[in-house]
């Protein structure tokens, strides 16, 4: 009887615990956290296999996604040698350190799985490893196909009468994280082209 | 708050002044809210290039936009999907910190000028605001910009969505009734 009262006491305690973390965590939400307390709130969404009109098979709905949200296009050619430009910047420390503090720890990373938290240490802790790693981009006006993968997460517009048909989903495409170091620094350069 | 003239707030700031400076000279305006059909999409990479070099932009940044833009892949990722990158063009990718500036730098000619008004733009989305002594004469006069605004555009291969056009006529509190087309 004794045990039993202790085991009951213990999840009351565990009850009223939760209930008081709660409460705080609501008072302190800010636009950060407001996401986490909702999703807590209403719980996740549980998984489900997307069924495309006239697909079969995963294969199939990719293929129609893509065809659907990027049309095939031809673009000018790229070089196929790179000559080395003499109007470039040195890319110096404080360029990366600045595009670094602009990127949030909280943001997803692409297919390397790679957060920018690692990216941070690395660059606190050596910062001529992403300088001599970005630098020569620079010099020869390159982006390299290795930064050009990318994860598309397929997400349905919420209101739509059906989902089966690919204008009813939405891709969300995950950068690499070193690549959007990278394009912060680009995107700095070209701002005032922009104004 | 982002100080930075890039910014939302400061054209929000900059669309409420014009409205109330015109309005305390006693006219009438109207703003019409225009959103791009596809975005980032359908920046055409040959007339993106033509306008950075005519901008004098560097040379190392051409490229590097040009070698931007081309041989994207992208991995699909629902449940079940397979584990392979297919090769995409995606104009200016989302996501990325280049692509609101690129396509900002594309869109710049849709500044046409507009007489006794405002053009704002925020990425995609425009603003064409008039001024009058009528709401009917801003009527036709919106008209008659969008009208040229969409000759500029289609030579980008740009269109606007239909679904998110909206028209605004401003009144003052003082104005209680509905506005009138005179």
């Amino acid at each position: 009887m004794a045990a039993r009262l202790s085991n009951w006491g213990y999840f009351k305690e565990i009850k009223a615990a939760k209930k008081v973390h709660w409460k705080s965590l609501l008072s302190s939400a800010t636009s950060y956290s407001i996401w986490t307390v909702k999703k807590i709130a209403t719980g996740s969404a549980p998984p489900y296999f997307l069924n495309l009109r006239g697909t079969s098979t995963p294969r199939e709905m990719n293929d129609v996604l893509l065809s659907y949200n990027f049309p095939p296009y031809y673009g000018p050619p790229l070089p196929l040698v790179l000559p080395p430009f003499c109007d470039y910047p040195e890319l110096r420390k404080q360029d990366v350190s600045v595009a670094l503090s602009k990127c949030l720890p909280t943001s997803a990373p692409g297919p390397e799985n790679i957060p920018y938290t690692v990216w941070k240490t690395v660059h606190h802790t050596s910062p001529s490893i992403l300088v001599s790693l970005l630098g020569p981009l620079f010099r020869f006006g390159h982006y390299p196909s290795s930064l050009k993968k990318a994860n598309g997460v397929v997400l349905d517009w919420s209101g739509k009468e059906f989902y089966d048909t690919p204008a009813s989903f939405r891709i969300i495409v995950l950068l690499q994280t070193v690549s959007k170091i990278l394009e912060r620094i680009i995107a700095s350069s070209l701002a005032p082209v922009a104004r | 708050m982002d100080p930075s003239p890039l910014s939302l707030l400061n054209a929000c700031a900059a669309l409420s002044d014009t409205v109330r400076a015109l309005q305390h000279l006693e006219r009438k305006l109207s703003s019409l809210f225009l959103n791009m059909k596809g975005g980032f999409y359908n920046v055409d990479a040959k007339i993106l290039f033509s306008d950075l070099q005519r901008k004098g932009v560097n040379h190392y940044l051409v490229a590097w936009v040009r070698s931007f833009l081309s041989g994207h892949s992208y991995h699909l990722v629902f449940l079940g999907s397979p584990w392979t990158f297919s090769p995409v063009w995606v104009g200016t990718p989302h996501g990325s910190p280049v692509s609101p500036l690129l396509y900002v730098i594309y869109v710049s000619p849709l500044h046409i000028p507009v007489p006794t008004g405002l053009v704002l733009s925020y990425v995609d989305d425009f603003s064409l605001t008039t001024s009058s002594l009528s709401y009917r004469s801003n009527s036709r006069a919106l008209q008659h910009i969008f009208g040229h605004l969409r000759v500029v555009a289609e030579a980008r291969q740009v269109d606007f969505s239909v679904l998110k056009t909206e028209l605004i006529h401003w009144r003052t509190p003082m104005e209680r009734d509905p506005p009138t087309e005179d």
